[in-house]
């Protein structure tokens, strides 16, 4: 009986010792210690989330501490470890010379950043998750590398359809790129044939740089253009016998892509049967600035500066809104756009650009829009050019190296409907409860009366170019009003 | 009455064992499931990126849904269904490159069973390779530009049908 009795209570003790297998609570207290005996400069905090909560950071200040924190990880064999202490990894990144590194279990974490260059974090935590404790330390940001991509290859792919390459970009920038590469590749694979074994590898090589590149330009299009889930630009007609075209995304990057592969992309924009364009002109060049409001863009910034005034939504993009944002922008029109020059690089290349549209006289006719206003004033320059799709101002200004272009698409009139139009959480009618200035992409609302050139508003859309008050030099522009009703 | 008391403690043993998966730690949810040869052959292979040359991510589910759960709903991570973790590694310079293609060379060679993995898709053009292999509950993919990039990726968790339904357009997670 007693031998029963004994091998009962061990059966029980050795599975009730299987549960105790999880956190070793006393192991996690050893390693804290072990960290207070480290040579060099230790920056240490202890911070307490609340009563069951806290998190302990640990990081390097200088060579000698950034060299025995790693001793004490190897230690511990904690660079190629999958689980520690009873906590299992659960996140790693291991690029170069930095690695990150999250371990979580039964409540603890423990998460290691290895910046490479005497720099170092490690962070203890109980009662946090990882993605808490991620979030504490410094070298941490969501979006930063550390991508894992796994993709079904390309090939794969042609089974299932018949697109060609990566699915994740547009059709027509993928056909575009073959367009590009692939008749080089047939040539000299046609080359190749009849080529000497010496000319041959050094065809060889010459296709593996080709399609090289070509990788190289759809990682690059990738992750610039096909990201934005749909053709975020916006088309101008009636300039010059062609066409501008802004981009919504930053310029450097669309600067980047290649022209053959913008052929692609606009063949793309052209191919939704929104725009329609003949020649392709990109707004935008070195030295410039452009930029889009979207009366959408005004409606949300008057509704953010009074959220809390008006106990309207506290972050003013409540979910219906950003649907509304989404088919608005992608509707394109109204939209007011600017372009100006930043340098006088782009100043130069503004003023060739824009020749055509400054020389012109009040009553001149010029792709569907009519010379409405013109000012000379000491060198510069101001003209105004008006059509029922649109009006288009242009101002050149030699002295200040400063050449600036701002249309206003779907009449100028437009712009106020549609900010008037739409509705955000029942709100509406928001330029007729107030004055909204746009200068350059800032956005000013003003509750009370707006003055302009002598003329006072209660409500309303305005631009505020700034080269009215240079041309008429003390800002009144008499009979002149900008207001766009 | 022996046989009795021998049956409850073997019961009580069992019965606690088996509630591991619930409440034990996530080491001991490991243990309820043994590594295939792959899986273990995947992992020692992690541990060659401190010679350099090759970068290296993983990710397991539970930190995967920690992450993103906010951002996706309910019917996006069921996607996921049984998924344990995904390794990747990619070939940073030529000498990466030639140390992850000998690691990888019973896959690259393209046999019809490698360490428990059947071969799915093989396209070969040039030096150019794609070859993904699968078993019932791993994916692994490789993709070699006869160069300098390898990319191999290796998914737990997740079969050949659920990785052709789900997998398709391609995973792609940031962190």
């Amino acid at each position: 009986m007693k031998n029963i009795y004994t091998t009962f209570v061990l059966l029980f003790v050795f599975a009730a010792g299987l549960q105790a297998q999880g956190i070793d609570k006393r192991g996690v207290e050893t390693f804290i210690k072990e960290f207070s005996s480290l040579q060099g400069t230790l920056h240490s905090r202890e911070r307490h989330v609340d009563d069951k909560s806290w998190a302990r950071i640990f990081s390097s200040g200088d060579d000698e501490c950034y060299r025995s924190i790693k001793a004490l990880l190897n230690k511990h064999d904690l660079y190629f470890a999958e689980d520690f202490l009873g906590m299992e990894l659960l996140v790693c990144v291991s690029e170069e010379d930095s690695q990150q590194m999250g371990f979580w279990g039964d409540g603890y974490a423990l998460f290691i950043a290895d910046e490479h260059m005497s720099d170092i974090q490690v962070i203890i935590a109980k009662g946090l998750s990882l993605k808490e404790v991620m979030m504490m330390s410094s070298g941490f940001e969501m979006s930063s590398s550390g991508d894992i991509s796994i993709e079904a290859p390309a090939e794969l792919h042609v089974v299932q359809s018949d697109e060609t390459v990566r699915p994740l970009l547009p059709k027509e920038v993928i056909m575009a790129l073959f367009n590009h590469y692939q008749p080089r590749i047939d040539m000299l694979k046609d080359e190749k044939r009849t080529a000497t074994s010496e000319r041959a590898a050094a065809i060889e090589n010459e296709i593996k740089a080709i399609k090289k590149q070509w990788d190289d330009e759809i990682e690059l299009l990738r992750k610039n253009i096909a990201g934005l889930g749909g053709p975020s630009f916006v088309y101008i007609p009636c300039i010059d016998e062609s066409f501008l075209v802004a981009p919504m995304l930053d310029e450097q990057e669309w600067m980047s892509v290649q022209p053959h592969a913008r052929e692609g992309i606009l063949d793309w924009i052209n191919g939704t049967g929104f725009y329609k364009g003949r020649d392709k002109n990109i707004i935008g060049k070195n030295g410039q600035r452009s930029g889009v409001e979207h009366p959408m863009f005004v409606v949300a910034e008057y509704v953010k500066r009074h959220s809390d005034k008006k106990s309207w939504q506290a972050s003013g993009y409540s979910p219906t809104m950003e649907a509304i944002f989404k088919n608005e922008i992608q509707g394109g029109t109204p939209l007011y756009l600017y372009r100006v020059s930043d340098t006088e690089e782009g100043y130069n290349i503004m003023v060739k650009d824009l020749e055509q549209l400054l020389c012109r006289n009040i009553g001149a006719k010029y792709n569907n829009m009519k010379v409405t206003n013109r000012i000379e004033k000491d060198g510069m320059r101001f003209v105004q050019y008006y059509s029922p799709a649109g009006v288009v101002l242009v101002f050149d200004s030699p002295a200040d190296k400063l050449c600036r272009m701002d249309v206003i698409i779907g009449g100028a009139g437009a712009f106020e409907n549609a900010v008037n139009d739409c509705t955000v959480d029942g709100i509406t009618g928001v330029a007729q409860k107030c004055n909204i200035v746009i200068n350059l992409g800032n956005i000013e609302i003003i509750e009370g009366p707006y003055e302009k050139n002598g003329v006072s508003f209660d409500c309303g859309v305005h631009f505020e170019t700034g080269y009215w008050e240079k041309l008429t030099g003390n800002g009144k522009v008499k009979g002149e009003s900008r207001r766009l009703r | 009455m022996k046989r009795k008391i021998f049956l409850l403690a073997l019961f009580l043993f069992v019965g606690l064992g088996s509630m591991q998966p619930v409440m034990a730690t996530p080491s001991c949810n490991r243990q309820v499931k043994e590594k295939s040869e792959v899986e273990l052959y995947m992992q020692k292979l992690a541990k060659t990126r401190a010679a350099g040359g090759v970068d290296y991510a993983y990710i397991s589910v539970a930190m995967f849904k920690q992450m993103f759960s906010e951002m996706l709903a309910g019917d996006a991570l069921k996607v996921f269904g049984s998924l344990r973790y995904m390794r990747q590694f990619m070939s940073t310079n030529e000498v990466g490159y030639n140390r992850l293609k000998n690691a990888m060379l019973p896959f690259l060679n393209g046999d019809e069973e490698v360490m428990g993995m059947k071969l799915m898709v093989l396209n070969s053009e040039d030096n150019e390779q794609s070859i993904v292999y699968s078993s019932s509950d791993a994916i692994l993919v490789l993709s070699d530009d006869g160069g300098e990039e390898l990319r191999v990726a290796f998914i737990v968790g997740m079969g050949y049908s659920e990785f052709m339904e789900n997998g398709m357009d391609g995973f792609n997670f940031g962190f």
